[in-house]
C-alpha cells in the first residue's frame, strides 16, 4: 500500500513540478459467474472481480518508475462464510533508468544470460511460473562492440516463511570484435534453501560465439553446472554436502534466404536442471524430455514459400534423457539406484495458401509422443497426433467467416506395478477430441466465435462427484469500443488447456458460466 | 475496496493523458541493433506487431504486413515485428520468417522487456506510430480481412507525414 501512494504521490508531484511525465499501462478488469462442483451442492455458483493494472511513469527521458497492481476483490465463501481471499495489490514494482549507454533496473526483473544456460529469471503467465527476482540489474554497453550485465536478486518463494528467499547472481560480457562474430561469456550462482536453514549452491560458468557468414548462422554454448547440494543420511541423520559437476551443450545453425528458411538444433545437457536455468529443449512443442537434468537431442525445422502465398514447414525432433531413482529399502540391504531412460519423438507439418485474394486456408500436423519409464518394469507413454484444418473466407470488406476444426488423437499408456493383483498391469487408452469452431468479424470491430468439443474418453465417476464432461460448448463476443477499449462477454463451457479463438491465443482454465472482461490500454 | 476504487480512479485519469510510443532497443534476426528513435526519425509511419511462434493468428497476420509493406515502404513506412519468444524458442524465428519472405525487421524480445513496456495483453497486438513518436492506432488480436483497417490508419497517418514534409 505504501508503495501504491508512493507511486500516486510521484506522479501528482512530477505534474506540479510541470515535468515531462508520460504515463502508459493497461487495465484487464474480470466479472465471472462460475458454476463449481462442490460435492455437497453440485449447482452452486460463484462471483468473482479480479482487476490487473499495469503502468509506467516516464519521467524525463531516462526515468521510468512502474508498477503492476493486482486487486482480487474479497469473496466469501458460501459455505463458511469465510473471506476467501483478501484484497491483494501491488505485485511487483521497478525503477529504470535508460540511456544509449546504460540500462539500470531496480526493483522486479526478468533476465536471460547466453541461451538460458547459465541463467534465466523468468515469468509465464500461461503457466502460472514465477521466477523472476527482486534486486539490481545492470546493462552496460560503452560502445557499440561490447555489451556487459551485472545481476543480483532475491525471488521469495511461494512457500516463504518456511524457506528463505533464493538469492541469485549473474554477470555477462558479450564482444563483437568484427560485425560477423560475437564471443561471450557468462556465470551464474543460485542458492536455495533445500531444509531450513540449510542451502544448495549451483554455479553454472559458460561462454558461446556466434557467427553470421552469408545466409548461414551459427551459434554454439558451453556451460559447466558445479552442484553443492545439501541433504540428511537417512541413517545417521547426518547433513550430508555432495558436489557433482554436469555440463551444457547447445549448438544451432541456420540458413535464412527468402523464401527458405532450416533450422538445426542440437542439445547435450546434464544438471542443467537449476530452478534459474532454462534451457532450449529443442522440440516444436517446447515440451522438454528430462528438464535438462540428463538429456541429448537434435531437432530440424524447414521453412518455404515455393511459391507467392503459399508457405510449408515441416520438421522433426528426438530426445533422450534419463533420470536416477534411488529405492532404499529396510537396513541391512543397500540402497539401489535404477537409471530410469525416458525419449521423446516429435515431427510435424503445415501449410498456409493464401493464393486467392479472400480466403485463406490452413492445415497442421502435430504429432508428440514421450515416453518416460517411472520406475524399473514401469513406463507412461502420453502421445498425441493433431491434425487441423482452418478456412478464413472474407466475403466483403466489412464481414468475414472463420471456420476451423482440430482432431486430436491421444494415445495413453501406462505399465505399473498393482500392489493388489500383485503384477504389472498394462493400461492402454485410445481416445480424441473434436474441436470444431465458427467465427465471424464485423468491419474488425465484433467478433463472435462458438467453439465446441467433444471427447469419447469416458473418466471413471467419483463417488458423490458428477459425471466428468465429454462435451464442451462457448459462445464468445467481443466489442472494440475504441482502440484503447474492448469488452468481452463469454458463456458456457470449456474444457481448458490453450484456446486460440477469435484471433486471439491464450492459455484457459477449465470454466463453466459467464465471464465480461474490459480490457483497456492508455 | 477502497484501494480498488482509487486505482480505478487514477487510471481513469491517466487514460486521458497522451499515448506516447515507450522507446526500444532490440537486435533483430540478423543482429543489428535496431532503436525505435532512429527508425523515428527516418519514418512517417511505424508499425509494431508483437507476436510468437506459437500464436497462429499472429502468423496468419505476417505475411499480409508484408504486402502492406511491399506497397507502402518507398511512402514512409517502417514494420517493426517483435518476436516475444523465449530462449527455449528463438532460434527458429529468422529461419522461418525468411522461410515465408519476410522482408521487413523482424525483433527479438526474448526477455519481454518491451512487451510489457507496451502493456501488451493480448497476442497479437499491433501498434501505429508516427514520426513524432505518438501513438496513433491500437489493434488487438487478429482475423483475415483485420488488415484493411490498419491500411487505412496507415494511409491516414502517412498523409499527415507527406503534408508535414511540405
Amino acid at each position: 500500500m505504501n508503495r501504491t501512494l508512493i507511486l500516486v504521490l510521484v506522479l501528482l508531484a512530477a505534474n506540479a513540478m510541470a515535468l515531462d511525465v508520460d504515463v502508459s499501462g493497461s487495465n484487464v478488469l474480470e466479472t465471472r459467474v462460475e458454476k463449481v462442483d462442490f460435492v455437497s451442492n453440485p449447482d452452486s455458483a460463484e462471483a468473482s472481480v479480479v482487476d490487473h493494472m499495469l503502468f509506467d511513469v516516464l519521467i524525463g527521458n531516462n526515468f521510468t518508475l512502474g508498477s503492476e497492481v493486482d486487486v482480487r476483490l474479497p469473496r466469501r465463501s458460501k459455505f463458511s462464510g469465510l473471506e476467501e481471499y483478501s484484497t491483494s495489490i501491488l505485485d511487483q514494482f521497478h525503477f529504470i533508468y535508460r540511456d544509449d549507454i546504460t540500462n539500470i533496473t531496480a526493483g522486479h526483473y526478468s533476465a536471460t544470460l547466453g541461451k538460458g544456460l547459465t541463467l534465466r529469471a523468468y515469468r509465464d503467465d500461461d503457466l502460472e511460473y514465477d521466477h523472476t527476482l527482486t534486486g539490481a540489474y545492470a546493462r552496460v554497453m560503452p560502445i557499440e562492440q561490447i555489451d556487459f550485465g551485472m545481476l543480483a536478486g532475491q525471488h521469495l518463494r511461494s512457500d516463504e516463511g518456511l524457506f528463505q528467499p533464493d538469492n541469485v547472481q549473474g554477470a555477462e560480457l558479450t564482444v563483437r570484435p568484427v560485425n560477423f562474430i560475437y564471443v561471450g561469456g557468462s556465470i551464474g550462482n543460485e542458492r536455495r534453501f533445500s531444509i531450513t536453514n540449510y542451502h544448495d549452491n549451483i554455479l553454472i560458468s559458460g561462454g558461446y560465439l556466434g557467427a553470421t557468414i552469408w545466409k548461414f548462422s551459427l551459434y554454439g554454448e558451453v556451460t559447466e553446472p558445479d552442484w553443492t547440494v545439501t541433504s540428511i543420511d537417512t541413517t545417521t541423520l547426518a547433513l550430508v554436502k555432495t558436489h557433482e559437476i554436469g555440463h551444457g551443450r547447445y549448438g544451432n545453425l541456420q540458413f535464412n534466404y527468402p523464401g527458405i528458411g532450416v533450422s538445426l538444433q542440437y542439445k547435450d545437457y546434464l544438471k542443467e536442471n537449476g530452478d534459474y536455468t532454462s534451457p532450449p529443449p529443442c522440440t516444436h512443442t517446447g515440451s522438454s524430455v528430462n528438464e535438462g537434468a540428463d538429456e541429448e537431442g537434435y531437432m530440424g525445422e524447414v521453412t518455404v514459400s515455393p511459391l507467392a502465398g503459399l508457405q510449408v514447414y515441416g520438421g522433426y525432433a528426438k530426445g533422450d534423457g534419463q533420470a536416477l531413482y534411488t529405492y532404499t529399502p529396510l537396513p541391512p540391504e543397500p540402497p539401489v539406484t535404477y537409471v530410469l531412460p525416458s525419449d521423446l519423438t516429435e515431427y510435424w507439418g503445415g501449410t498456409q495458401y493464401m493464393g486467392i485474394p479472400d480466403l485463406t486456408l490452413n492445415a497442421d500436423y502435430v504429432h508428440s509422443f514421450p515416453h518416460n519409464t517411472t520406475l524399473p518394469d514401469s513406463w507412461v507413454e502420453e502421445g498425441q497426433d493433431i491434425p487441423s484444418v482452418s478456412a478464413d473466407l472474407i466475403i466483403s470488406k466489412v464481414h468475414t467467416i472463420s471456420l476451423s476444426t482440430a482432431y486430436e488423437m491421444r494415445h495413453d499408456s501406462n505399465q505399473s506395478f498393482n500392489a493388489q493383483k500383485g503384477g504389472l498391469e498394462l493400461t492402454d487408452d485410445k481416445y480424441y477430441y473434436l474441436r470444431p469452431s465458427l467465427g465471424y468479424s464485423y468491419n474488425s470491430r465484433i467478433y463472435v466465435t462458438f467453439d465446441y468439443e467433444r471427447t469419447n474418453h469416458e473418466l471413471a465417476v467419483v463417488a458423490g462427484q458428477p459425471p466428468a464432461k465429454t462435451q464442451w460448448l462457448f459462445g464468445q463476443a467481443r466489442y472494440v469500443i475504441t482502440d484503447q477499449h474492448s469488452i468481452t462477454v463469454g458463456y458456457g463451457t470449456r474444457r481448458g488447456g490453450k484456446v486460440c479463438s477469435g484471433g486471439m491465443c491464450r492459455q484457459e482454465a477449465p470454466f463453466d458460466g459467464l465471464k465480461v472482461n474490459l480490457t483497456s490500454s492508455f | 475496496m477502497r484501494i480498488f476504487i482509487v486505482l480505478i480512479v487514477v487510471f481513469a485519469v491517466v487514460a486521458a493523458l497522451a499515448d506516447k510510443a515507450p522507446i526500444f532497443s532490440l537486435q533483430d534476426t540478423q543482429g543489428n541493433k535496431v532503436k525505435l528513435g532512429d527508425v523515428l526519425a527516418k519514418k512517417g509511419c511505424v508499425l509494431i506487431d508483437f507476436w510468437e511462434l506459437s500464436c497462429f493468428s499472429c502468423k496468419q497476420a505476417l505475411p499480409k504486413y508484408q504486402q502492406i509493406y511491399n506497397k507502402y515502404k518507398d511512402q514512409g513506412l517502417e514494420i517493426l515485428a517483435i518476436s516475444v519468444d523465449s530462449v527455449r524458442t528463438v532460434s527458429n524465428v529468422a529461419p522461418y520468417v525468411s522461410g515465408i519472405g519476410l522482408t521487413f525487421p523482424v525483433l527479438l524480445d526474448t526477455n519481454n522487456d518491451v512487451f510489457r513496456n507496451y502493456h501488451v495483453e493480448i497476442m497479437p497486438t499491433s501498434f501505429l506510430i508516427d514520426c513524432t513518436g505518438e501513438i496513433r492506432f491500437t489493434h488487438t488480436g487478429y482475423k483475415p480481412g483485420d488488415e484493411k483497417e490498419i491500411e487505412e490508419k496507415i494511409v491516414e497517418i502517412l498523409k499527415d507525414y507527406a503534408g508535414q514534409k511540405k
